[in-house]
């Protein structure tokens, strides 16, 4: 607004002192212009008298006065008297010297062509010698005086009117460079004000961006806790059985050979190493049927305690057809053996557990690590798209696994370029708000797909929708629909600011049950060009 | 022998893996170690040992688990079986959950993860005596 009327006032006092230097400058040269004129006149004078003077000599000369040299001569006269009266007018005759010079001349000629007229030649040519001749000259004195006058005249105020005109244009040039200097110079300090409040901005949008991203992972820390603290417990309880196991077993290996014949022993060790080998029962509901089974073979097969023993087996690893191991379950020191199998086999369970439970672990860690970095890499880098998607699912595990009926649709892709870590907090928002919309759980659907040159990525959810009120509104920052304190309001906001980053695209569809939020990003154009695009194929 | 089970519910494989060696370890044949992911599964589980004639004399189970949570689950427990003893062995469990749980399912302990062995087997051991 400042600005607006700094420049304003600059335009307003250039245009004040160029009107009024042109003013002036106009009246000058009209001075000017009237003196230079006055001149021409005097000048068109003195003509006058010339070809008044040529009249005489052509009377002398034909001893005669025709009609045609009196007809001339009045037109003479009569030009001579209005150039006069203008040249006065004008002031350039103020003593009336011209007009009575004028007079005495015109008087003396008209005697003079009287006598003409009248044949009296030598009277005429003494009259004009004692009379015209001087009266002539000194008129034509007079005149050539005024003349030089005027244009002396003429010329100083031209002078001046040239000076007048150079001094505004420099003076017009001083006020605007003066009036322009200060513009600049208030422009600059506004511009400077303008800077460090949009550095401000920037460094708070910053701050709010992380505020935005440890809300939200405030929100997550429970279950993060949850994602460490139970493989943690697995792999201490882990350590702890096969520590467990390989105590009893170093303990009961010596007694084997008392306890168990050669062909026990046998049976024995066929029946731990096809337990080592077999596939380990990842899910109770997987294991349920094996054991139910098993138990009601061992019950049919007269075994005592069918579903105790039928439960050992199973976590030993044995899995049907157990006819082999029937010698082995009617053996005296059944009990005995089926111990030391089950610590033995164990040994490789418990390492299997702390495996996986390191990589839990270390999965909910990577995910964290590369979802909390506060530093973006600046520079865009050459990525996996699935594994930004992959990280924010890694995270939401626990949520997601609560009533929500997560279906993953991945194309494979090439890498594209951009910015990961920018890409996780896109993810993180869109998929955070479509858990936030289903509470009592419902179906969550991430389908990733090429579409020409570009990736679309969908995240679908089957909540209640977004109103049409709020939609148009949802990118806004500080927009929420959720209680205060709940959401930032920066969410859709930081992930259109990421799309646009990423020269992609956002769009929102909408209607109760499927929400579906849509990124396309650019592939990088060497994978473009390597595929030709659907339409082509077509073609 | 007819004996009763020890039933763990747990989302994590490992978890109930380990958990039900540890059981295993400490108690023996004395009981039956019974394991479920949720407590949908739980209940299937209840129902066929109940036809089996088994009976079940503790669950231990997670608080944050697919579906029902576990303060709710040991309540609905405690509802349908009163003398079931209640055990909550979670990563997190918010304090209301572990307050109703107590109020509710008689809870008997709420042992964190990463669980401390002999602290959860001396209370089962105690517990069932």
């Amino acid at each position: 607004m400042a600005l607006l009327q700094s420049a304003s006032r600059v335009v307003v006092s250039s245009l004040i002192v160029a009107v009024g230097a042109a003013a002036s400058i106009q009246a000058l040269s009209q001075w000017a212009a009237q003196s230079a004129e006055t001149e021409s006149r005097l000048i068109e004078l003195q003509s006058t008298l010339n070809a008044m003077n040529a009249l005489e000599w052509r009377a002398i000369s034909l001893r005669s006065l025709d009609e045609e040299t009196t007809e001339a001569f009045e037109h003479e006269r009569t030009r001579a008297s209005t150039l006069l009266a203008a040249t006065n007018a004008a002031g350039a005759d103020a003593n009336g010297e011209l007009a009575d010079g004028y007079e005495r001349y015109a008087g003396a000629i008209a005697r003079e062509l009287t006598m003409i007229d009248q044949g009296r030649i030598d009277e005429a040519l003494e009259l004009d010698e004692a009379e015209v001749d001087p009266a002539f000259e000194h008129l034509a004195e007079g005149i050539s005086a005024a003349a030089a006058e005027r244009h002396a005249e003429s010329d100083r105020v031209g002078k001046l009117a040239a000076f007048g005109t150079t001094a505004s244009l420099l003076l017009a040039a001083a006020v605007i460079g003066w009036m322009f200097t200060r513009f600049t110079r208030s422009r600059e300090r506004q511009t400077r004000q303008l800077a460090d409040a949009l550095n401000e901005l920037q460094q708070t949008q910053a701050q709010l961006v992380q505020s935005a991203k440890l809300a939200a992972l405030g929100q997550l820390i429970a279950g993060i806790a949850h994602e460490i603290n139970s493989p943690l417990g697995a792999i201490r309880a882990a350590a702890s059985n096969g520590e467990a196991a390989i105590g009893s077993t170093l303990d009961a290996l010596p007694e084997l050979s008392e306890r168990a014949d050669a062909a026990t022993r046998e049976q024995f060790f066929s029946m731990v190493s096809d337990a080592l080998k077999s596939a380990p029962l990842v899910t109770s509901a997987e294991r349920r049927p094996v054991l139910r089974a098993l138990a009601r073979k061992l019950d049919e097969a007269g075994i005592a305690d069918a579903r105790a023993v039928a439960d050992l087996l199973v976590d030993i690893g044995v899995r049907a057809p157990f006819d082999r191991v029937l010698p082995l379950l009617r053996h005296p020191a059944r009990d005995w053996l089926l111990k030391l199998a089950y610590d033995l086999t164990r040994l490789n369970e418990n390492n299997r557990t702390i495996l996986s439970a390191v990589e839990r672990a270390a999965k909910v860690v990577f995910a964290l690590k590369s979802y909390a970095r506060v530093e973006h890499a600046s520079d865009a880098q050459r990525f996996d798209l699935r594994a930004t998607i992959d990280t924010v699912l890694e995270l939401y595990r626990n949520q997601i696994k609560h009533g929500i009926e997560l279906v993953c649709n991945f194309e494979d892709l090439p890498r594209l370029d951009g910015y990961p870590d920018e890409l996780v907090q896109l993810w993180t928002n869109l998929v955070h708000n479509a858990l936030h919309a289903m509470p009592a759980g419902g179906r969550l659907e991430i389908d990733v797909a090429k579409r020409g040159s570009e990736v679309v990525v969908s995240v679908t959810d089957s909540g209640p929708g977004i109103p049409d009120d709020v939609r148009n509104r949802i990118f806004e920052p500080f927009f929420s629909t959720k209680p205060r304190g709940e959401g930032t309001g920066l969410g859709l906001h930081i992930c259109r600011q990421v799309v646009a980053k990423h020269q992609g695209r956002i769009e929102v569809d909408s209607r109760p049950g499927e929400t579906r939020f849509r990124v396309a990003l650019p592939l990088p154009a060497s994978a473009v060009d390597a595929e030709p695009e659907p339409e082509a194929l077509a073609a | 022998m007819t004996r009763s089970a020890i039933l763990c519910v747990d989302d994590e494989a490992i978890v109930l893996s380990s958990l039900k060696e540890q059981l295993r370890r400490r108690f023996g044949d004395r009981y039956l170690y019974e394991t479920a992911a949720s407590a949908e599964e739980a209940w299937t589980l209840i129902g066929e040992l109940a036809e089996d004639g088994i009976g079940i004399l503790m669950i231990i189970s997670d608080w944050l688990m697919p579906g029902i949570k576990g303060d709710e689950f040991l309540a609905q427990v405690h509802d349908a079986h009163p003398d079931v003893l209640t055990v909550m062995l979670t990563g997190q469990a918010e304090a209301r959950a572990i307050e109703r749980a107590q109020r509710e399912a008689n809870l008997l302990a709420c042992i964190h993860k990463p669980w401390d062995e002999i602290e959860l087997l001396d209370l089962v051991g105690a517990s069932l005596g």
